[in-house]
């Protein structure tokens, strides 16, 4: 076991730095990153004196290792905008998201899954229907645009919660269900799929066969296994809630890194948006081999393999 | 004739023919798809919208792009143009008649606001408030009533109401499925093409080539993807090109992805393995085996990934990232709707509701193809 962890740890390593290489190329896509980050109108002078203040005038392989030695320590430069560094801006947001897709994932578990195992256990259900309603309903319905619905009904029309902001338990309800909704699609189907699955094993037959009570059945044979592939989904469902925050924060104003890169991106504040970038992938390499421990200690077939 | 062998399938009650000619396989494809009722709903919607992409100007009541500022922000239904009503109105009425006009209508004539003194001024606030309140039609009614000779004003039909601009919601809607199906089929078509031959090498050649391969796969998979679609979309600059070049190459991981899969499968299967022990070389089992079961895989992975990217699409169009303000697309619709979502709250919700149809469409077909395509489920069916 300790021998797979270490591999993935070496492997998540590897990505990060591709990472880095891949936000360090992004800004330079376009051509001529100056041009990017100063306004059109901006006279050639300008320009020229930008490009030497931010290095751009150097050679790219000096470039590249200035900027690799600065960013694994975390200095991805100064903000354009607020000419601070940019690291720290970043840091300062990431509460208000990890609480937003919190809410999101909590309200998501909280429905999808007694959903997912009523739907799995009797197939044709009513429960069953509402399941797989919600589980092709989580796959094909847009998130800012639920937002905007539910601004219209709930903040507008009924006036039952505030439409934007972070000031009440109350304004966390509508951008944390908008954040969780896509999430509780894939959670309804999974877990309909997983109890579905495990209900046709060997094992679960054996249990029958036994003469075992079928409430005890599900619950220490069926749920205990249906468990485990539910643990992956939600890691995925966390760092997946991340890109999403940028609409649901927009949308609805919540302080977070979401609003931030969409921010950023209209002041044209690059350097801010690499560490967003960078810094979003580090929180969803670290999930997803958080993720992979959480499995292994998990499942025993995994366990005792490494 | 010699005798066909038929069976009956206990799963699904459908006879099988045995004979594998491709009109038999069709027949027995859209037997399946008669069966399994949510895919039949999915290719009929998947149908329709790529009809009315193909022929919007057919489709279309009218022009997309008119802009009639006398028709703005109207709710679905009939309409009347408001501003040639108020210049009438201004050009016949003096103060008596307007009076008359708000008592008429139930309005008081003093609580009317205005900016400046006079009768045209009422005028204008008397014709904002009823259009406010969606009266006009009351309106024009009852100036047709009292004064016969007024020239009445243009009346049109905007079966989902209009914009800001006067523009007919349902004619932009069917315009913005170009832009969603052009972005989608090419995305997936430049994806799905790279993604193919990089998996068909990772898989086939193995070794080295197939590490480093998959390794550069995994670390794209591990991105959050959809916050370097923003960034780098923010970096090229708003196209229609761009959009299908950003989403065409993010995406190819997942063709890769799975065409290796599907290559390493394959190629441990009995029947490659028979092929070769009579002798077969590397590219007669890569032409006869490889290739063609590849394609049920790749097809439903397509319907998916191009349903995806009609999503992400409409979701950079929201972010102001996607093609130009000037073209009609769902996402530029909904991003210019959400301005007025409190008092027209239909010019940000029927755009959504088409992304979403689309995204149902494709996503129940997908669902209804990795079924009926994917040769082993379809063996353990029969």
């Amino acid at each position: 076991m300790q021998r797979y962890l270490l591999s993935r740890l070496i492997q998540a390593i590897f990505i990060l730095f591709g990472i880095l290489v891949l936000v360090f190329l992004m800004v330079r896509l376009s051509g001529d990153p100056v041009s990017l980050m100063v306004p059109k109108e901006a006279s050639h002078e300008a320009r020229e004196e930008f490009r030497q203040k931010m290095g751009f005038d150097r050679p790219l392989p000096v470039q590249f290792w200035d900027f690799m030695r600065k960013a694994v320590v975390g200095d991805f430069g100064k903000s354009l905008h607020f000419k601070k560094p940019a690291m720290p801006m970043v840091m300062k947001r990431l509460p208000a998201t990890v609480q937003l897709a919190s809410a999101g994932l909590i309200m998501a578990i909280v429905i999808a899954i007694p959903l997912g195992l009523i739907g799995g256990a009797r197939p044709g259900s009513v429960w069953d229907n509402i399941g797989r309603a919600l589980g092709l309903l989580g796959q094909s319905v847009p998130s800012f645009w639920l937002a905007l619905l539910m601004i219209y009904f709930f903040a507008v029309k009924m006036r039952w919660f505030p439409s934007f902001g972070r000031d009440e338990w109350k304004s966390i309800i509508m951008p944390g269900f908008v954040m969780g909704f896509g999430s509780m699609g894939a959670l309804v189907r999974l877990t309909r799929s997983a109890v579905l699955e495990i209900r046709g094993e060997d094992y679960i037959r054996t249990a029958y066969s036994k003469g075992l009570n079928p409430r005890r059945i599900y619950i220490r044979h069926i749920l205990r296994n249906a468990a485990i592939p539910l643990i992956s989904v939600i890691g995925v469902a966390f760092g997946y809630s991340l890109g999403g925050s940028i609409y649901i924060e927009t949308i609805f104003s919540w302080p977070g890194m979401g609003q931030l890169i969409e921010q950023a991106i209209g002041w044209r504040d690059y350097p801010l948006i690499q560490a967003i970038a960078f810094f979003t992938s580090v929180v969803v390499v670290v999930l997803n081999l958080l993720t992979d421990v959480a499995y292994t200690l998990v499942d025993p077939r995994i366990r005792y393999e490494g | 004739m010699t005798q066909r062998p038929e069976t009956t399938d206990k799963g699904t009650g459908l006879t099988i023919d045995e004979e594998r000619g491709w009109r038999h396989q069709l027949a027995y494809v859209g037997r399946l798809l008669w069966r399994d009722k949510s895919g039949m709903v999915g290719l009929v919607l998947f149908l329709l919208i790529v009809f009315s992409a193909i022929f919007a100007p057919l489709v279309a009541p009218h022009d997309p792009l008119e802009q009639n500022l006398g028709f703005s922000k109207k709710s679905p239904g009939w309409s009347f143009d408001a501003t040639y009503l108020r210049e009438v109105l201004v050009a016949n009425f003096d103060e008596d008649q307007v009076r008359a006009l708000c008592f008429n209508l139930d309005v008081d004539y003093e609580g009317l606001l205005t900016l400046g003194e006079g009768p045209a001024e009422k005028i204008k606030a008397l014709v904002n408030l009823l259009e406010d309140q969606g009266r006009i039609a009351e309106l024009v009614e009852i100036v047709g009533h009292l004064y016969p000779e007024l020239p009445l004003p243009e009346r049109a039909f905007f079966l989902l109401g209009t914009d800001s601009l006067g523009r007919d919601m349902f004619s932009r809607i069917v315009y913005g499925t170009r832009v969603s199906l052009t972005v989608g089929f090419f995305g997936v078509l430049i994806a799905g093409s790279i993604g193919m031959i990089i998996g068909l090498v990772a898989g086939y050649v193995g070794g080295r080539v197939d590490n480093v391969v998959m390794g550069f796969i995994n670390m794209i998979l591990a991105l959050p993807y959809l916050l370097f679609v923003v960034v780098i979309a923010s970096i090229l600059g708003r196209s229609l090109v761009n959009v299908i070049l950003i989403f065409g190459i993010t995406d190819v991981p997942i063709f890769a992805r799975t065409t290796r899969g599907e290559v390493l499968r394959i190629r441990e299967s009995g029947y490659v393995e028979s092929a070769v022990s009579i002798g077969a070389g590397r590219w007669r089992i890569l032409f006869d085996h490889i290739l063609p079961n590849l394609i049920g895989p790749l097809v439903t992975v397509a319907t998916f990934e191009m349903s995806g990217m009609i999503f992400y699409e409409a979701g950079l169009g929201f972010l102001g990232l996607s093609v130009p303000p000037s073209v009609p697309s769902w996402g530029n619709m909904l991003a210019a709707g959400r301005k007025y979502l409190i008092t027209s709250p239909w010019i940000a919700a029927f755009p959504g509701f088409a992304i979403m149809l689309t995204s149902l469409a494709m996503n129940l077909l997908g669902d209804w193809l990795r079924d009926v395509l994917d040769p082993r489920l379809r063996r353990t069916q029969r």
